[in-house]
């Protein structure tokens, strides 16, 4: 008996110790990568100061961002136009953290390998002790415009090439000083109009009738020819509710590109309730609405409210840009530049290559698309339709040039409206597409936002056609 | 030559081959830093682990894996100790040099006193007055009041107590018909004594907020009531009442529920109750399989690197591999410790094979389960592999025990 037991004691303390070999397998493979890449591992940081962090240039090699070492051996960052890029690059500070570029790029610029021990034992080799850099989309000269438009203002310029998605300027205002963060971080934290958010990419906005190209295209592609046509009264009452034109303007009988050209109000929610919130919503899908955009830096889903609401109010309130729906700048960007680029989203790019500090390139980004948001042929015709809109007598035109786009006055619960204009410009050599909201500027889209666009456009010619 | 001779040399030889790798290792990284300390080291341990294999295969007769075992363990821990701190690596050296000592004394003692099964109030009550000193003018170090100080020495008598737990219940048990029957009045008390004395250790090591220790009595006591207790439902009995007395401690104690809230979450807290657990786990995390290399981690990011967490150190700098090394040395360990019973004949001596394999067993596997966060944490440390004198010299006491019950048979 006592034989017996003692077996059983040795088989039950044997399969214990091999349940915490097993255990240990498990945390290996399934846990362990999860918990070593936690910013509280002091493991991760001591690379940092082994490594001199790798440099950030413009398109054209104008330098952004380096590091040197002080005469204690620390690191420091230094920033050449530190207010410009304190969104896109971001800061890396030993207590605030890392955000931007510096954090997306973190491993790149440190040159971490992400096979740790290989890593380690190359550097044990051949210590290289300096990280890579990395080289922008952006150029320099139209992020500094793009700033200065912005003066007076808060708000967001994004500007890109829409055929290739590269990012050209993306510029936030207010802004602050990445190099300055221990003097003024309580006061930045505290600040109601929040200089430390990356507007471009993670503001929300209501787009008001910047939105009514999603709602075209879905129009376009849902609705025949006739069920196109319209007759305007000035005002429509959907559900009890009434909805109004702008300054109560009535036109008649219209079809969608007049209907684009006046940012008719009725037209949009009256054909968005007929579209129905299923092909909307399946329409805004394919402008990534509700979707993640990939993207070098985070990016805020934008939201539309067409799988959530089912009622016809805020159907047709969605329709023409209001209600619920929320949109980064950089959402509608894309949105103009897939019209511009004949239904094709291109995937937007920051980074364009990542280079040893040899100068050999070690990722250089490919341009994609991101989604098809409308056959060829519809999107050619609302881009026509677009031009059009332009044309008919908004401030963002261009003698010789052709130019597309919508501007926006969306309503905030703040009372004051936002200020919306996005546009593209078909040029050969340069096909651009931008989006500018102006923030709570109580002002119209089509005064204040198209000329900053129009303005845009002409440094980008200026500066980028040789 | 037997295969018994081939394997029990092979063993031998891969202490020795990992010893050399090992050293090698550390008398080389950090090379601007590089002292002649580390030579001395190395020489020293070799030297040390080398004549004490030879003494014990010449002079000791019975069990060879068994300090085979132990000297793999403790090189594996010593030299981890001493890359984190070169001075507690020569201190470590030392404890291992008086561990060899207690362990030929240990022997001599278990082999030539007479009538050591016939002690068992006296191991009783040696274990009550430790824990009674160590109350009494014990010092609370990293939250347990555990530790007697004697000039630069700090003791941990818990240590020996476990030890003092097994010889009770095993003599106990030897002497079972003598205490069957005892009677208070009407009340059965002989069936309640084992349990009501050794309730009160664990008592006092609750007391203590020795959270280890509790574990680990209770696992002995457990396993050799499964084994030995006539009377089986005392068992169930033992059982209930720990779960019942776990609960209400738990209910009682802060301290016990720090415990739990820091293993069920440890992240939630991880500037504070959480700090020591989650380091553990960067450290095993970041190591993977086969490490780091030794000097190429940072283990000194890790609280009680050398004692309570030296196997988050040695799997993050040598590799979980290595980590799974240690925990087959100790199957290996507590087999061949159990395997002496099977061969014994005396009654005591199987019993306190039996008790010393579950001591060795219970503790290496609450703190393996501790810094790994399968179990929640109790600081305890690794016999043989962690810092510590009072640890040392139990685990070569206990071992020299289980040497010596080894030989019995040939004795007989």
């Amino acid at each position: 008996m006592e034989t017996k037991r003692t077996v059983r004691l040795v088989a039950a303390v044997s399969v214990l110790f091999v349940l915490l070999v097993v255990y240990m397998t498990y945390f290996q493979i399934f846990k362990a990568d999860k918990i070593a890449m936690n910013s509280y591992n002091q493991r991760l940081s001591v690379d940092e100061n082994a490594v001199v962090r790798g440099d950030i240039y413009d398109k054209n090699r104008v330098l952004l961002a380096t590091s040197y070492k002080d005469e204690e051996g620390d690191n420091i960052r230094e920033y050449l136009y530190p207010v410009l890029y304190a969104h896109v690059i971001g800061y890396n500070h030993v207590s605030y953290g890392k955000t931007g570029l510096e954090l997306a790029y973190n491993n790149a610029l440190l040159n971490v390998d992400t096979q740790k021990t290989f890593g380690q034992l190359k550097n044990l080799i051949a210590p290289t002790g300096k990280g890579n850099d990395l080289v922008l989309t952006i150029d320099n000269r139209l992020q500094e415009r793009a700033y200065q438009q912005l003066e007076g203002h808060k708000g967001s310029i994004v500007l890109l090439n829409y055929q290739t998605g590269e990012v050209l300027a993306m510029a936030g205002r207010p802004s602050f000083n990445p190099m300055t963060l221990d003097a003024n971080w309580d006061e930045l934290l505290s600040d109601a109009d929040s200089p430390l958010i990356n507007r471009s990419t993670q503001g929300l906005y209501t787009p008001g009738s910047s939105f009514k190209v999603i709602t075209a295209a879905a129009i376009l592609e849902n609705l025949t020819r006739e069920e196109q046509i319209y007759e305007d009264r000035g005002e429509t009452v959907i559900d009890g509710y009434t909805i109004k034109n702008y300054l109560n303007e009535s036109f008649g009988e219209i079809d969608l590109e007049t209907a684009l050209i006046n940012s008719v109000n009725t037209y949009f929610a009256d054909k968005g309730v007929q579209v129905g919130a299923s092909a909307l919503q399946t329409t805004a899908r394919k402008f990534m609405m509700n979707q993640a955009i990939p993207f070098d830096i985070p990016v805020a889903e934008s939201i539309s409210p067409f799988a959530t609401e089912r009622g016809l109010t805020e159907i047709a309130a969605a329709s023409f840009g209001q209600g619920k729906t929320l949109v980064t700048p950089l959402q509608m960007a894309l949105v103009i530049a897939s019209i511009a680029n004949e239904g094709k989203m291109p995937a937007p790019l920051l980074v364009d290559r990542v280079i040893s500090p040899e100068g050999e390139v070690i990722t250089q980004k490919s341009q994609s698309t991101l989604s098809t948001v409308l056959p060829e042929g519809y999107a050619k015709e609302l881009k026509d339709d677009l031009i059009d809109t332009v044309n008919a007598g908004t401030r963002a035109m261009i003698e010789g040039k052709i130019v597309g786009g919508k501007t926006g006055t969306a309503e905030t619960a703040s009372g004051l409206t936002h200020a919306w204009f996005i546009a593209f410009l078909e040029e050969e050599d340069l096909p651009l597409a931008v989006a500018v909201v102006l923030e709570e500027d109580d002002s119209l889209g089509g005064r204040t936002a198209a000329p900053i666009a129009r303005e845009m456009f002409l440094d980008a010619m200026y500066l980028e056609i040789p | 030559m037997t295969t018994k001779q081939v394997t029990e040399r092979s063993l031998r030889r891969s202490v020795f081959l990992f010893q050399a790798l090992a050293l090698f290792l550390v008398i080389i990284y950090d090379a601007e830093r590089m002292t002649l300390n580390r030579l001395y080291f190395a020489l020293l341990l070799v030297g040390v682990t080398y004549i004490a294999n030879l003494l014990v295969r010449k002079l000791l007769k019975g069990e060879p894996y068994l300090f085979i075992i132990a000297t793999f363990l403790l090189s594996i821990g010593t030299i981890m100790i001493f890359r984190l701190d070169s001075t507690s690596g020569f201190k470590q050296i030392i404890w291992i040099l008086a561990g060899f000592v207690m362990y030929f004394l240990s022997y001599l003692a278990m082999r030539f006193i007479p009538k050591l099964d016939k002690l068992t109030f006296l191991y009783f009550g040696l274990a009550v007055l430790l824990f009674v000193a160590t109350l009494a003018v014990g010092r609370e170090i990293n939250g347990a009041r555990n530790w007697i100080i004697v000039g630069p020495i700090s003791i941990q008598p818990t240590e020996i107590s476990k030890i003092l737990l097994v010889l009770f219940i095993a003599s106990y048990y030897s002497r079972y018909h003598q205490f069957e029957d005892l009677r208070v009045k009407n009340f059965p008390a002989g069936n309640y004594l084992l349990l009501g004395c050794v309730y009160f250790l664990m008592g006092l090591a609750v007391l203590q907020k020795d959270l280890g220790t509790v574990l680990i009595f209770a696992a002995i006591f457990l396993a050799m009531q499964y084994i030995y207790e006539p009377k089986r439902k005392m068992i169930l009995f033992n059982f209930l009442l720990m779960a019942g007395g776990g609960t209400v401690a738990t209910l009682l104690f802060s301290h016990i529920r720090v415990r739990l809230s820091t293993w069920i979450n440890p992240w939630e807290y991880i500037d504070t109750i959480g700090y020591q657990i989650t380091q553990s786990l960067f450290a095993i995390a970041s190591g993977g399989f086969l490490g780091t290399g030794i000097g190429l981690g940072m283990p000194q990011t890790i609280p009680l690197a050398e004692s309570d967490f030296i196997f988050a150190a040695i799997c993050e700098e040598m590799g979980i591999l290595t980590g799974m090394g240690i925990i087959m040395l100790f199957l290996l360990l507590c087999y061949r410790s159990y395997k002496i019973a099977f061969r014994q004949t005396d009654f005591f001596s199987r019993a306190v094979a039996i008790g010393l394999a579950t001591m060795f067993a219970a503790q290496s596997m609450i703190i393996f389960g501790g810094v790994l966060k399968l179990i929640p944490l109790t600081g305890i440390t690794i016999p043989f592999v962690s810092y510590g004198g009072s640890s040392m010299l139990a685990s070569f006491i206990a071992l020299g025990i289980l040497q010596c019950l080894s030989e019995e048979r040939e004795r007989a």
